[in-house]
């Protein structure tokens, strides 16, 4: 067969097409069936109709995680961007040894999330903890601080712990991006009297955005459906306050076996994360 | 003519081999072992030696290997190594034990039976929160011929009869080992331990200092604050699951004053932390053993490790144990209670008949006093054979008689469908109650709305 034939290309992808269909396009077919089930592991399996998604709807927790998650979601994304933002800006000053300060960032990257969890758990212990110890010891708190079994806290603290293991991603993308800007553009502006703000506002940011929104996008919609790292954190708690949509969808399917509403959450998750993905491509593609 | 008899004679035959077939496929491997035979099975496995039952060599044959998942790192787990080489000395089975982390264990083993896979043959499984969910799935096989006898049920507790027996009837769970909790305390900050729950609030005012808390509970990870509401429920007499409806209670006589103290300790007393929200049961006995608790109410076998000056710096030479509170003097004695837990084994009903007569045979094994000894004596877990506990070597492990008395009073409760769900609901309302969300009784009042209204499917 010749290299021009369209059907060797096909058959290069074939083996990949397959996987796709097996472990995704099925699984997700399966989902969509599901969701009109009746699948609660009690009664006989039959067709629900929209049932699933009535239920789903009139839960409580249902929209109390819709919201915990959009709160979640925003702040794991925000940081993550500072936080990248800000290592990246570092890393592109960094001349000597950047191989190794490089290789040290990404570090967090690969630990899993619910090691991370633990990590954090321990840091932010009050009994044994390192943060509580170390605020008390320079005098900002005279208590030891209880992060996660504090109802305002627990957020701020699971944010921080997810936003730990999502930054270095976000920092590698945009020192990329930064590699790529060239120095005369920089020089150029120096020359014509522009500040460091105004450089980075002129020149860094709109030369960065387009890979800056694909690290956003992949954030936001990874913040959507975390569950691993709430677990060893703070089980959703205390009370709800970090009961997240992807915990939601757990309770369904591990503790009720309610494998119908589950199906039902899990299509509303792909359709808010689609949605998500839908808004940042617009607004990519406006901009450009 | 001939025709005709040649036809009547194949129709005869092949009535004959399907009634053949039939009659053969309505005898399972399984159903051939005789499980009271050579002894009966009280006798068979409550001796020093365990003795396989007859025919299981016929009903195993042609199975190599049998795969069980396990509670956490093997390295823990001496003595499950042990009796499944045991197993396979005896049987010539190979026993894979599948090492699982405990987070995950119900997610991997719903995953598995959702996917109606033979992967696995044998599950372990913590009793209370799983059983019936399981049972309800229809992924269990039941196992009621390996109990089909009086004798057999004298081994054990008095309550596991009861927490096995489904709700259709059928058994379909075994016991490997046992769990419940006494009271753990310093007897240099409280010199004689409370006998009620009464006496032990207020010690636990006294005792506590800015370095060390009067008493510390558990409301923070998934289940956790069930134990100590079961504790103080059970101290009084009363139950929170009604069997009838399928449904938790916690707004009983025994529930709100359970609900009331437990709440009032950090409120009022201020004997224990705000940070209860925060603490897993594992948190509870890791702060007891850093001494930083007066007294605690944790697992038996935490004894093991608080005799360990790495595991347990700060309380060397310091602590004790005694039985768990009753409520208060009026109560019979009875009353020292805590929760009592079979971490047993289930068997997956999508392995074939072979595979299910040899799963059979591991469980009948790993519920025998042989493998109970092992239990207690090599790696310190509760055995499930109570006369283990009278062996001269049970001496060896720590405080083996208050760990005896324990057991005697703890009372088994098998929790309705989605009860690991139904337990985050008071998790949920308690913490609300702490966190000052809501007035105290309003905290309990209110959960117990949303645990009636949980929607147990008819």
């Amino acid at each position: 067969m010749r290299l021009s034939n369209p059907w060797y290309g096909f058959l290069l992808n074939l083996p990949g097409l397959v996987i796709v269909l097996l472990w995704v396009l099925f699984p997700a077919f399966l989902l969509v069936c599901w969701s009109f089930l009746r699948h609660d592991n009690i009664n006989p399996v039959t067709f629900a109709g929209l049932g699933n998604y009535v239920a789903l709807f009139e839960h409580r927790l249902f929209w109390l995680s819709f919201g915990k998650v959009a709160v979640f979601c925003v702040g794991t994304t925000a940081l993550t961007l500072f936080g990248g933002m800000a290592l990246a800006l570092s890393m592109v000053k960094i001349t000597r040894g950047s191989w190794f300060f490089r290789s040290l960032m990404i570090l967090p990257w690969a630990v899993p999330a619910v090691v991370s969890g633990i990590i954090w758990k321990w840091m932010f212990s009050p009994d044994f903890g390192v943060i509580s110890d170390l605020l008390i010891k320079i005098g900002l708190i005279s208590e030891p601080l209880s992060i996660y079994g504090n109802f305002d806290l627990a957020m701020v603290g699971v944010i921080v712990a997810d936003s730990w293991t999502r930054i270095p991603f976000m920092a590698i993308i945009l020192l990329a991006a930064l590699l790529s800007v060239s120095p005369e553009l920089y020089e150029a502006a120096k020359v014509d009297g522009a500040g460091s703000l105004s450089r980075f506002a002129s020149i860094t940011l709109p030369l960065i955005k387009g890979p800056a929104m694909v690290g956003l996008l992949i954030t936001t919609m990874f913040s959507f459906r975390t569950i691993d790292i709430i677990i060893p954190l703070t089980a959703g708690g205390p009370g709800r306050a970090t009961y997240v949509f992807g915990y939601y969808i757990w309770d369904q399917i591990i503790k009720t076996l309610n494998f119908g509403v589950a199906a039902a959450a899990g299509m509303f998750l792909f359709f808010m994360t689609s949605l998500i993905a839908a808004v940042f491509v617009y607004i990519s593609k406006r901009e450009t | 003519m001939k025709a005709k008899y040649l036809l009547f004679a194949v129709l005869l035959i092949t009535i004959a081999s399907a009634v053949g077939v039939a009659a053969g496929e309505s005898t399972k491997p399984y159903e051939v072992i005789q499980w009271n035979s050579p002894k009966p099975i009280g006798e068979r496995i409550g001796g020093s030696t365990y003795v396989l039952p007859d025919g299981w060599k016929e009903a195993v044959a042609g199975v190599k290997r049998i795969k069980v998942s396990n509670f956490g790192a093997l390295k823990h787990d001496p003595a499950t190594v042990q009796n499944a080489k045991k197993f396979e000395e005896l049987t010539g089975i190979n026993v894979q034990v599948l090492a699982w982390a405990e987070a995950p264990i119900v997610a991997k083993t719903v995953s598995i039976f959702a996917a109606k896979s033979p992967a696995v043959d044998v599950f372990c499984y913590d009793h209370p929160t799983t059983y019936t969910q399981m049972v309800a799935g229809g992924w269990l096989h039941p196992i009621d011929a390996i109990w089909n006898d009086p004798g057999a049920w004298e081994l054990y507790a008095g309550p596991l009869k009861e927490g096995l027996k489904a709700p259709d009837g059928h058994i379909y769970g075994s016991i490997g080992q046992t769990k419940t909790m006494m009271l753990y305390y310093r007897p240099s900050i409280v010199p004689k331990p409370p006998e009620t729950w009464v006496e032990l609030r207020d010690m636990a005012k006294k005792a506590t200092t800015p370095k060390v808390w009067g008493y510390v509970y558990s409301a923070g990870g998934e289940m956790d604050i069930i134990y100590p509401l079961r504790d103080m429920v059970y101290s009084q007499g009363g139950r929170i699951v009604d069997v009838e409806r399928q449904r938790i209670v916690i707004d009983s006589p025994e529930g709100r004053n359970a609900w009331k103290m437990l709440a009032e300790m950090v409120l009022v007393d201020k004997s224990a932390p705000a940070s209860v929200l925060e603490y897993s049961w594992m948190g509870v006995a890791d702060l007891f053993g850093m001494g930083k608790a007066a007294m605690i109410m944790t697992h038996t076998v935490d004894a093991n490790r608080y005799q360990d000056p790495k595991k347990a710096p700060g309380i060397q030479g310091d602590w004790a144990v005694t039985s768990p509170p009753k409520w208060d003097g009026t109560k019979p004695d009875s009353y020292h209670a805590s929760y009592f837990d079979v971490d047993g084994y289930m068997i997956n009903t999508f392995i074939n008949d072979r595979q299910k007569a040899a799963a059979m045979l591991f469980v009948d094994f790993m519920r025998s006093y042989e493998a109970s000894y092992r239990e207690l004596i090599v790696e310190g877990n509760e055995a499930a054979v109570i006369s283990v506990y009278d062996h001269p070597d049970a001496s060896k492990i720590p405080v083996p008689k208050a760990r005896q008395a324990a057991m005697k009073n703890a009372v088994l409760e098998t929790f309705p469908p989605a009860g690991r769900m139904l337990t985050d609901v008071l998790m949920e309302y308690f913490a609300n109650v702490i966190g000052g969300k809501m007035e105290l009784m309003e905290g309990l009042e209110k959960c117990q709305q949303v645990l009636d209204d949980y929607a147990v499917p008819e």
